[in-house]
């Protein structure tokens, strides 16, 4: 029967950190996405009015 | 010039390339290759392959997609002959629909059997052992190895005849890829993607919760943390070895979908103004999430927690079909509700594929309608006749999956890279590619990226190439049966068949 047995702090320490580092990666891109949806949605606008205008 | 239809909303577009992006080798391939190569210490190589090829490359996919789509063109033929002035680089291009094409044909079989599975399973008609039973792995497995090998009517022989559930299932879901695609990118694929994508966050998450509340059921010592450290616990012996470094390079390609000619399709309708850089960035963590956090969560630690370090090692190095088709059924319909937790798994899966095949499919969609001219629905009805066809390859020929997976899905991935690589950083121009990325641009890209395209991706790149090329040509003739032939017939077939279309094409255009 296996015995239980912990996982070392190294082992937490780098699982700890990749989630981390991908967490902080992914909430940083979704953030600054919220901050720039205004300018894509302009971008969308413009594009329309410039079509409407032709 | 026929107007090219555009993404309606950028949270669409994440979710349609995170959906390319996220695969069954999110959950199945990642936690193995973490596993096999040194634990925790993967990781190393992991995160700096994904600095120096994933999200440069990420890019550059990106980049070049928008760049040929405001110009009318969103096939990988026509990519590379903006690139390159050359007559070659058109047939360099077919190499771009080719691998997608090829991976689709078995791509969306293995799709199928996730679909059906999460049915058999919902409807409790998986076998069901006594989970006291647990002593020797390989008689526990046996029902769930025998249930499996009957669904694809494995035979000892060459041929397999598939189980009419089988075959029914890959109707449906080639049919239900094909009604997707000819509906367009925003009736579409972008629909579908804003449904399958949070499913698939959802799915996973109440199975990672699960996974981390499961106990042995003999031994109750057994637990998550027993999970967790045979993917964590780092073996720094191994980070020497150049092939975890070969490995976790591998593994950022795959997942990131680079080089199969779909990011840069799905960016091709994209307009001349929108951002490409942060969303391209959010694509690579919307994924690396999935991966990293998700995917490393469920499967292996699962199989630890059931089956012990010594017997998951064995099923880890057996193959993600025996960890995703064999062990985890086990695992879940053992449990209380476990008919509606392995339902849950072979769904996330099912998403995790329909939305990789669809983006696989587009390359070719993309094709016919931009240089051939034929409608969005001409263009599915014609893929979905040769993915049909093609298919009963992979179906009734054994070994052709492997086969192809490697062709296309291993080596055809990375030379294509290498080629775009090549073509758009040094012949196009890496100043006009850079300039190119920051039109409309969110954010700065850190100028370290420009030089980490230009000089490191290419040279990792071709260190794979070669590497791969070295490990497994030689082994190409060794064990090689006439089914074996067969497929390889077929796939030199296709690619000439696609060259001559091409070469047709752009005879015709030029005349």
């Amino acid at each position: 029967m296996e015995k239980k047995k912990r996982m070392k702090p190294l082992g937490w320490i780098f699982m700890i950190g990749t989630w981390t580092i991908v967490i902080f990666l992914f909430i940083m891109s979704i953030w600054l996405i919220s901050k720039r949806k205004v300018k894509y949605e302009e971008n969308k606008g413009k594009e329309e009015n410039n079509k409407k205008g032709n | 010039m026929n107007e090219r239809e555009h993404w309606k909303t950028r949270i669409g577009l994440i979710l349609a390339m995170a959906g390319n992006a996220v695969g069954l080798g999110n959950f199945l391939r990642f936690p193995v290759e973490a596993a096999k190569h040194g634990g925790g210490v993967f990781m190393i190589p992991y995160i700096v392959s994904l600095f120096l090829i994933g999200i440069p490359l990420m890019w550059l996919e990106w980049t070049i997609g928008r760049y040929a789509g405001i110009r009318g063109h969103g096939s990988p033929p026509a990519f590379l002959s903006l690139g390159w002035k050359h007559p070659i680089a058109k047939y360099l291009g077919v190499i771009g629909l080719f691998t997608p094409t090829v991976i689709a044909i078995y791509y969306v079989y293995i799709e199928s059997w996730t679909l059906a599975y999460g049915f058999l399973s919902l409807t409790n008609s998986l076998p069901i052992v006594d989970h006291t039973e647990i002593q020797d792995i390989n008689a526990y497995l046996a029902p769930f190895q025998t249930f499996h090998k009957n669904f694809l009517g494995d035979t000892d022989g060459p041929l397999m005849y598939p189980s009419r559930y089988a075959y029914l299932a890959f109707i449906i879901t080639l049919c239900l890829n094909m009604y997707i695609l000819s509906r367009g990118i925003v009736k579409g694929i972008e629909r579908v993607a804003k449904i399958a994508m949070p499913l698939l966050f959802l799915f996973a998450i109440v199975l990672v919760v699960r996974v981390f509340t499961l106990k042995n059921p003999v031994n109750p010592d057994i637990d998550i943390i027993k999970g967790l450290k045979y993917i964590w616990e780092p073996d720094f012996s191994k980070i020497s070895d150049p092939s975890i470094w070969l490995a976790a390079a591998g593994q950022i390609f795959f997942t990131l979908s680079l080089g199969t000619g779909a990011i840069q399709v799905y960016a091709s309708y994209l307009r001349e103004k929108d951002d490409i850089a942060l969303s391209g960035f959010a694509t690579a963590t919307s994924n690396e999430l999935a991966e990293v956090i998700l995917g490393g969560s469920i499967a292996i630690p699962a199989a630890i927690i059931f089956f012990g370090v010594v017997n998951a090692q064995e099923i880890a190095q057996s193959g993600a079909f025996r960890l995703g088709f064999i062990t985890l059924p086990a695992v879940f319909q053992n449990l209380p509700f476990g008919n509606i937790f392995g339902a849950l798994w072979f769904f996330l899966l099912f998403f995790a594929g329909i939305t990789s095949s669809l983006a696989l499919c587009q390359p070719a969609i993309s094709f016919l309608e931009d240089e051939l001219k034929l409608s969005r629905k001409e263009s599915s009805l014609i893929l979905g006749i040769i993915i049909f066809f093609s298919s009963h390859l992979v179906i009734f020929f054994k070994g052709a999956i492997e086969e192809m997976d490697f062709w296309a899905g291993t080596f055809g991935l990375v030379f294509f890279a290498t080629i775009e690589t090549m073509v758009f950083m040094w012949i196009f121009g890496g100043e006009k590619v850079w300039e190119e990325l920051h039109k409309g641009a969110d954010i700065r890209v850190p100028r370290i990226f420009f030089y980490i395209l230009k000089y490191v991706s290419p040279i990792l790149l071709l260190t794979i190439l070669v590497t791969w090329f070295w490990k497994y040509f030689s082994k190409i003739g060794e064990t090689a049966s006439w089914n074996i032939f067969l497929t390889r017939g077929f796939l030199i077939y296709l690619f000439v068949f696609m060259c001559a279309v091409v070469g047709i094409v752009w005879k015709r255009r030029k005349g």
